[in-house]
């Protein structure tokens, strides 16, 4: 445990001292939210302009529209917010796919070496990266939390504490299986780059094979599949339903399940590939 | 235990058949200073790595304080210190949080840590820069703070790998101080590979001369020179008439005079010992003394006498100039 401590207060000491990187801790969440967030905006979409003829029946249709478009396909009247809680857990992802570049540097740069002479478990090295890389992925995402309450965000009326816990409990949980899956993955690669691929690899295949952007059900069934299997898509199910009132309350346990499954079974592989270590 | 560290027949194979040890097999006594000396790619790293449990042995086997590194690594990481040959220290953090971080992981608390890192800080002479990014630190200081990083478990067992690798003269000086110190003060026992023939000659109780992943020649630096023969003497003198050499020749512990280009050429057994004798004699010759040079067998000719190879020089050109300036001031 001493150990784990240790090596844990080095990632966060070292992470801390680059000013620069709390600079984009701020600035990543703006351009996504701003740019990337404001122009999908769909419900402008759905917008009825101006047509001569129908004036007198505009706002009904309109009503129409949004009730049985926008509505049943997003859950919600506000895309925005459907987007930002997607995003919570998309960003998890974006910060913890680079957590095997660590090791592959601490490797590069002989520190490894100092780490494993001395006499201490092989996994307390992978637990302190996967600790300080669901450090650094909670503070992003926390980040983006309230950059996008300042940009427009609205949770649905009666949100306190515990659906906020029941957030954090969520995007714990996908950060610790994707800092486990990086991590272990990168045990025994000696290249930076391959790592960069990794990431470039797996970054906008997992986000778009989710519910992050556009819900599942318009997607082929063998996309319908993926998009179960990718645990992004039960933590946003898990935190629309608590933040945005969005979804199917019989849905959650078989979510909750998965996501506790799947971050065991990620551990487990990280702890049991760190004796792999050399 | 009498032994601290005893390699047996160790042989290390690479992938692609590459050999980098081929029955390597040596002790080392408690509180000895013990060099593996040889040029790059020799296999001393690999040995070093065998020993430190870094890397496994094809086969063969080594204890430390009598503990099989093989089947118990863990033990043997707590008796020892290794100092990499590359830099190991973490460049983004203060030489004093590297070194209560390596202290922490050895179990000491953190109190304990900073305590033990002020101490060893100091003890290299990095107290005044403790609290500076290591990022800043000149190579000298580098290799100190890997030294006090390679202490903080008072280790039995002490595993130097190149420790001066890259160093100027000074710095390199310096550190061989801190080395002698170590040696002076506790029971420690170092092992240590250069391919500076001089630091091992300097520090080392005994040397093995490492090449191609056998060791050549093993024993105290001064035994394997003097199989080499005797020391030179070369003097310069004005005029040599017949029975100089003569004379000399017979004085005690002269092995033998030649005559080159002018200069009379004295192999002795020792130069100190055979000096003053020789003084008396050149004393009472017509001829007028115009310089008297003192050469001493190096390892260098001991590696080219058992490997049959020159070894590559790679030392800055004043550094035995600097070396007689520091063994006179010491």
């Amino acid at each position: 445990m001493g150990s784990i401590a240790a090596l844990y207060e080095r990632e966060i000491v070292k992470w801390f001292r680059q000013k620069i990187q709390l600079v984009f801790v701020v600035i990543i969440p703006l351009m996504w939210m701003g740019l990337f967030g404001k122009s999908l905006n769909f419900s402008m979409l759905f917008r009825i302009p101006y047509v001569p003829g129908i004036e007198p029946m505009r706002a009904q249709i309109q009503h129409l529209i949004e009730e049985y478009i926008v509505k049943r396909y997003f859950g919600t009247y506000d895309y925005f917010s459907f987007f930002v809680v997607g995003m919570l857990s998309v960003f998890i992802l974006f910060t913890t796919m680079w957590s095997g570049m660590s090791i592959v540097f601490d490797r590069r740069l002989g520190y490894l070496n100092r780490f494993l002479v001395a006499p201490i478990p092989r996994y307390s090295i992978v637990v302190s990266k996967i600790l300080s890389s669901v450090t650094r992925s909670l503070i992003q995402s926390s980040a983006l939390l309230v950059i996008a309450l300042a940009l427009g965000l609205s949770l649905r009326a009666g949100v306190g504490p515990l659906e906020i816990l029941v957030l954090y409990t969520i995007i714990t949980a996908l950060a610790i299986s994707f800092s486990s899956i990086f991590t272990a993955a990168a045990i025994r690669i000696t290249s930076h780059d391959l790592v960069i691929s990794i990431a470039n690899l797996v970054n906008l295949p997992l986000m778009f094979t989710s519910n992050a952007i556009f819900p599942t059900q318009q997607m082929p069934e063998y996309l319908q599949i993926i998009a179960r299997l990718n645990p992004i898509t039960h933590a946003n199910n898990i935190n629309r339903y608590f933040l945005l009132g969005v979804g199917d309350p019989e849905s959650l346990t078989g979510s909750a399940v998965y996501m506790i499954l799947f971050t065991v079974a990620s551990l487990a592989i990280a702890m049991i590939l760190s004796r792999k270590i050399e | 235990m009498l032994w601290v560290v005893e390699v047996e027949d160790l042989y290390k194979v690479y992938p692609g058949d590459i050999r980098a040890l081929n029955g390597v097999s040596f002790r080392v006594s408690r509180g000895e200073i013990y060099s593996i000396l040889g040029p790059n790619g020799a296999g001393k790293t690999t040995t070093m790595k065998i020993i430190a449990t870094l890397l496994k042995p094809t086969s063969g086997s080594v204890r430390v304080s009598g503990i099989d590194v093989a089947s118990n690594p863990s033990s043997v990481r707590r008796i020892i210190g290794y100092v990499p040959q590359d830099l190991s220290a973490d460049d983004e953090l203060t030489g004093f949080e590297n070194v209560v971080l390596q202290a922490r992981l050895y179990g000491l608390s953190k109190g304990d840590a900073a305590r033990k890192a002020k101490e060893l800080l100091e003890m290299v002479g990095l107290g005044d820069a403790a609290n500076r990014l290591v990022r800043s630190y000149s190579g000298g200081m580098r290799r100190r703070l890997e030294l006090a990083m390679g202490l903080v478990n008072d280790p039995e067992l002490l595993i130097l790998d190149e420790p001066t690798l890259g160093l100027d003269v000074q710095s390199r000086l310096a550190l061989w101080d801190y080395i002698y110190r170590l040696k002076r003060e506790g029971n420690l026992t170092i092992l240590m590979t250069t391919h500076y023939m001089d630091e091992a000659d300097r520090l080392s109780d005994r040397v093995a001369i490492i090449d191609r992943g056998r060791i050549v020649i093993e024993g105290p630096p001064n035994n394997l020179k003097s199989r080499i023969g005797g020391d030179i003497i070369m003097i310069k003198i004005s005029s040599v008439s017949g029975d100089i050499a003569g004379k000399i020749a017979s004085v005690e512990g002269v092995l033998g005079v030649d005559l080159v280009e002018g200069n009379l050429r004295i192999k002795v057994r020792s130069a100190e010992q055979a000096m003053a004798k020789l003084l008396g004699v050149l004393g009472s010759i017509n001829g007028q003394i115009e310089g008297i040079s003192i050469t001493k067998p190096t390892l260098d000719q001991v590696f080219i006498e058992y490997t049959g190879r020159m070894f590559r020089d790679e030392e800055p050109g004043d550094f035995r100039r600097q070396m007689m300036v520091w063994r006179r001031r010491r």
